[in-house]
């Protein structure tokens, strides 16, 4: 079939008119639907005329696409205006507003996107066989220290500015006491996840916070591998971020593991190519890990022959901050409800 | 630790670009913090030579320079003062544009034409060296452009080298790192020293009084020094790591610990007296004054070096300024020494002093590589300053720190790792570190671990240099059996989760806030007596432990209020802390608070402001939803509530409070509107909870339900009434709630209206409309008769 431009856009003109005169007396609703199904529907009569379109030459095309988009506006709102008016008359209470927001009886509550973080991760290690074990934040040196192989006048506690409290108590610097709080009540196997608060002599600034969140791990069983400990924290990064998500581990230095290790997430805003969020170098610092130092075994009693197991903590700052793009550590300790209700 | 890029070229060779460094490094356990090209741009600048120098006419402070550039001789105006005839010098000539930007001219100073430019080292870009001129080494060749003589600068690598690798603070540890990653040797200098025939016997002799804090101490004697300042090779390796060079004898012994990670001290040996060093326990409250002026007062635990007569440096720490090196230094006892590490860091720590020199010494230096230090030190003072070396070496050592030998077995390998390494990789691992393999067997060897490692001493520490430098890369990510253990689930975490679901379903935000806090916040919610003051804070406003969650919720509260948000339901959960006087008293609560409108607004229900029934609802809900049904809310008195506390008791048993914040309490915290709260001690929570419910029978026959609307005086509170009420509603009396309170025109003042409805249903039958009446005459006459109530018409 060849019809000619001039041909269809009469036939446009004439759809229209018929349609003028169809809706001028509806009474039901039901003979609106067939009407909407008729102009508006997929194989309906506008939808017929958009098929003619193949048929003309690429300068004809949008004249005619013009013209019957006015005619498929102008029919709708006629339909949306009709039914409108027809269910207001319908009510016998007078007309009825429906454009009003809906009511609930209450506002809902929201929740810190750190404490939002803690619960996956948490959701995330239970579903992997862990579970949730938690300590005191008032610590002693020998949780905090001693027993994770940090003797006094060691380094290795330069790295950690500590609280300390009357009665040679401090507040922890890490959860890692609950590893050996939990290994003095337990025998392997081990696996626990421990969520909480910590504390470190820092001044709040925008990367900076005395107190932080942070969640540890450990696993002790027998034969546990530095390959099992790659193994769950590509799980778990790919389970919180995504399933592209590589994990990259580098040597490092921790008193209570051997080897240790640092870990590192591919930047998740540009897959690990390089971006302004990971400094160009395509990986972003999470924590440390390793497999457990003898030495703490030794403190707990656990036969290192016979026995191995690996560790790791996590900032829930961190990879909040990392997560939501938050460029202010403070944001988190505010509790500006302009920043809550984000979440 | 700074390093440079040529630095280590120079120790080993290797084809790694800077960057390809800088990920192997890392990746090999020295993390680098940052890489720096220094990209020196000296276009148009040449060495020339200073041949003469007269006093400019009009001026008392500038000199004209002829300068022999080579090809032509230049007239340059100098203002610097430490101009002088027969310097080579940087000259920039006309046209040159510096990279700071300026662009050199034919120009007139004070008259007088100057051709070009002597230029400083800050001029240059090299260094922040601006107070004179930079004077080159005499033999470099003038006319040659500057940039062939000392190169385009060299490329600075930060690593931030782990406490555990003191080997790593010596360009030599870092660089066997590199050859151990490139398959390549590390070349080590070679000591070429020529000794005098004088033996050091004459010149001093040494004595250990406390040779557990000092195991080794050992000096050399160079005489016939010449103090000045360094040629440019060590000027430029020590400025481009960050350390200004002083003198040839200063630099050398900088240079050398930079090295090999052994630190070194240089005496002026004619200021030393008595021709002894003895090394000896410090006297409670000797005073010493460091070579940066500062003056300490020292304990015991302190190791001096003294000489004849007096101290003349802190062991391991710093020198003394009665014995420093100066421009007249003629002899000079140079010392190498190995200190205990943890006497070391106690007495730094002590006196507040960390210099490069303690930080390697508190780390673990090498007990057996001090004479290699000091050989080399002494062979680079000689050369540089025409000195002398005495014959021989003082050497103390009583007791000599042996290598240790470690057992490694190759299945524990393939166990720790999680993937087996060939035997034949192991062994090259190890040699490219400097252990020794000294026997092996069909499952392992035996390796000699060489006292630059301290840090290696067990099996595992092996296996970690095994799994490094074979790469972390290189172990297999492998899934573990899910299901291992059956440890009991923590049940105060599941309990936890479904308070704080209840609670955020029910409109309140749950945040977290500082568990630190300003000591006089903290007092309005507990005695000064009671609370924990951290004894290093690092403000007053983390000086205390939060003794309640109220008051870091309602510094919230102020946080919003002051950012136009007065409308605000906010909880939290966490922990806090008291003392009892004895110990520490660490619980776990859960505090709200309220302020502005309650819970619905909207165009259709205007809420009226929160107040105390708002927190009471929240909390009886809480806990009819956690299945507690016998709650009582008692009258109670609290310091920082108002007159509206109640107490919140389950079984008899106080649980928590709720109330209204008062004015004082507020004021302090600058807030200026109504704060309704509650606080719940969690385990009294938890510990009321039913975990086992059971079905009841929900009832086969219908209710009869009644409302009665009852006038009583106003100060009779409902609760008696509607105790009474059930008193007397008999047995198929089942539910029983008030729906309306009503005080107004219609009704006697003084009086109020409470309206209750009433449910009756009995499981076995339907009730009678005749026994409902009975029963509801019995209640209303109860009411007339204990409270003088009527019914209302």
């Amino acid at each position: 079939m060849s019809t000619s431009l001039s041909e269809i856009l009469t036939g446009v003109s004439s759809l229209r008119e018929q349609f003028e005169s169809q809706t001028k007396d509806v009474s039901s609703s039901e003979r609106l639907e067939e009407l909407r199904i008729k102009y508006l529907g997929r194989k309906g009569d506008i939808a017929n005329f958009f098929n003619l379109m193949g048929n003309l030459s690429a300068e004809e095309r949008p004249r005619l696409g013009e013209a019957l988009n006015l005619l498929k506006n102008h029919v709708q709102t006629s339909l949306d205006e009709l039914t409108r008016s027809m269910a207001a008359k319908k009510t016998d209470d007078g007309y009825i507003d429906l454009t009003l927001p809906g009511t609930y009886q209450q506002e809902v509550g929201y929740t810190n996107p750190l404490l939002q973080i803690m619960e996956e991760v948490k959701e995330i290690f239970t579903g992997m066989g862990f579970t949730v074990e938690t300590g005191p934040e008032v610590e002693s040196e020998y949780y905090n220290f001693e027993a994770l192989n940090v003797p006094a006048d060691h380094p290795a506690r330069d790295l950690q500015d500590t609280f300390y409290l009357s009665n040679g108590l401090l507040l922890r610097t890490h959860t890692s006491p609950v590893q050996v709080r939990t290994m003095e009540k337990r025998q392997p196997p081990i696996r626990i996840i421990a969520p909480g608060r910590c504390f470190r002599k820092d001044t709040p600034d925008a990367t900076h916070s005395p107190i932080f969140h942070q969640v540890e791990g450990l696993v002790v069983d027998k034969g546990i591998s530095f390959a099992h400990m790659k193994g769950t924290l590509l799980a778990f990064g790919r389970k919180l971020l995504g399933d592209k998500l590589r994990v990259r581990f580098h040597p490092s230095f921790y008193p209570f593991t051997e080897p240790s290790a640092d870990y590192d997430f591919s930047c998740v805003f540009c897959d690990g190519k390089g971006c302004r969020i990971c400094k160009n170098s395509g990986w972003i610092e999470i924590s440390g890990c390793g497999m457990v130092d003898p030495a703490v075994f030794g403190y707990v009693n656990y036969d290192y022959e016979i026995y191995t197991g690996f560790a790791w903590g996590m900032g829930v700052e961190r990879i909040a901050m990392m997560k939501y793009q938050v460029d202010d550590i403070r944001h988190f300790y505010e509790n500006d409800m302009r920043f809550l209700m984000q979440f | 630790m700074k390093i440079t890029y040529n630095w280590l070229k120079s120790l080993t060779n290797f084809n790694f670009s800077p960057k390809e460094l800088v990920n192997r490094l890392t990746m090999v356990g020295l993390e680098v913090d940052s890489l720096n090209h220094q990209n020196w741009d000296f276009d148009g600048v040449v060495v020339g030579e200073v041949v003469s120098k007269t006093r400019h006419h009009d001026s008392d402070h500038l000199w004209i320079c002829d300068v022999n550039i080579g090809k032509r001789k230049l007239s340059v105006v100098c203002g610097a003062p430490n101009v002088e005839v027969g310097q080579k010098v940087p000259v920039a000539q006309e046209g040159t544009k510096l990279p700071g930007g300026l662009l050199i001219q034919r120009s007139k100073i004070r008259g007088v034409e100057s051709e070009g430019m002597i230029c400083s080292e800050a001029e240059l870009g090299i260094s922040s060296r601006g107070e004179g001129i930079m004077v080159l080494d005499d033999s470099m060749k003038f006319g040659a452009k500057l940039r062939d003589v000392i190169g385009s600068g060299d490329i600075v690598l930060d690593i931030d080298v782990t406490p555990n690798r003191p080997d790593c603070f010596g360009a030599i540890g870092i660089a066997r790192e590199v050859a151990a990653l490139a398959g390549s040797k590390l070349t080590a200098p070679k000591i070429r020293l020529k000794e005098d025939v004088q033996s050091i016997k004459k010149f001093v002799q040494i004595k250990i009084l406390n040779p557990e804090k000092c195991p080794r101490y050992t000096a050399r004697f160079i005489g016939n020094v010449e103090i000045k300042p360094s040629p440019w090779w060590l000027r430029q390796r020590l400025e481009a790591i960050g350390i200004r060079s002083i003198n040839n004898v200063v630099d050398v012994t900088n240079f050398v610990m930079m090295e090999t990670a052994q630190p070194l001290h240089a005496f002026d040996y004619d200021l030393l007296k008595g021709q002894r060093i003895v090394v000896k326990k410090a006297k409670n409250g000797d005073e010493f004054t460091t070579l940066d002026g500062k003056t300490h007062t020292l304990d015991s635990n302190c190791l001096l070096i003294c000489d004849g007569k007096r101290p003349v440096a802190i062991g391991g720490i710093m020198g003394g300024v009665n014995s420093e090196v100066s421009d007249s230094t003629k002899r000079v006892l140079l010392e190498s020494a190995y200190f205990d590490p943890v006497n070391i860091r106690r007495t730094a720590k002590k006196l507040g002093i960390s210099t490069e020199s303690s930080r390697r010494f508190e780390r673990g230096t090498d007990p057996n590589g001090v004479l290699f230090a000091l050989d080399r030190a002494a062979q680079l003072i000689a050369e540089l300053s025409g000195g002398k070396i005495a014959k021989g070496i003082s050497d103390v050592y009583p007791k000599r720190i042996k290598t240790k030998k470690v057992k490694l077995r190759f299945e524990r390998i393939r166990l720790l790792l999680g993937v087996a390494v060939p035997p034949t990789t192991v062994r090259s691992i190890l040699a490219s570190l400097g252990f020794t393999i000294v026997a092996k067997s069909p499952v392992g060897f035996t390796v000699e671990v060489p006292t630059f490692r301290p840090d290696v001493t067990r099996e595992a520490d092996l296996i970690e240099e095994i799994a490094r430098v074979h790469g972390f890369d290189n172990i297999p990510e492998e899934p573990m059996v899910a299901i291992n253990q059956l440890a009991p689930a923590n049940v105060h975490e599941q309990f936890l989760r479904t308070l704080k679901y209840q609670l955020t379903a029910g409109g309140l935000s749950e945040i977290l806030t500082y568990s630190l806090l300003n000591k006089k916040q903290a007092a309005c919610f507990a005695g000064a007596e009671r609370l924990v003051e951290v004894v290093n804070p690092i403000s007053v406003d983390f000086s205390t432990l939060r003794p309640s969650l109220l008051p870091g919720l309602v510094n919230i509260i102020r946080w919003n209020v002051n950012r136009k948000n007065r409308n605000l339901k906010l909880f939290e959960i966490g922990n806090v802390f008291t003392s009892d006087g004895n110990k520490i008293v660490e619980i776990k609560k859960i505090a709200a608070v309220l302020s502005g409108t309650g819970f619905y607004s909207n165009w259709k229900l205007k809420s009226p402001d929160c107040d105390i029934f708002d927190v009471r609802g929240i909390v009886e809900n809480l806990l009819r939803r956690n299945n507690i049904a016998e709650f009582v809310f008692k009258p109670a008195l609290s310091p920082y509530s108002k007159r509206t506390t109640l107490d919140i008791q389950v079984g008899g048993n106080s649980i928590g409070i709720l109330g209204e914040l008062n004015e004082e309490v507020l004021s302090g915290f600058d807030v200026d509107l109504p704060v309704f709260f509650f606080e719940i001690e969690y385990s009294n929570l938890h510990e009321k909870i039913n975990r086992w419910r059971l079905y009841q029978p929900i009832p086969k026959f219908p209710p009869v339900v009644r409302d009665i609307a009852v006038l009583v005086q106003e100060t009779v509170d409902a609760e008696l009434v509607a105790n009474d009420i059930r008193k007397n509603g008999g047995e198929f009396l089942k539910n029983l709630s008030l729906f309306d309170v009503f005080v107004g025109q219609q009704i006697e003042s003084g009086c109020k209206s409470l309206a209750f409805n009433l449910t009756f249903f009995s499981p076995q039958r339907t009730l009678t409309e005749q026994e409902v009446d009975l029963q509801i005459r019995r209640i209303l006459d109860s009411l007339a008769n204990n409270f003088l109530a009527r019914l209302r018409g």
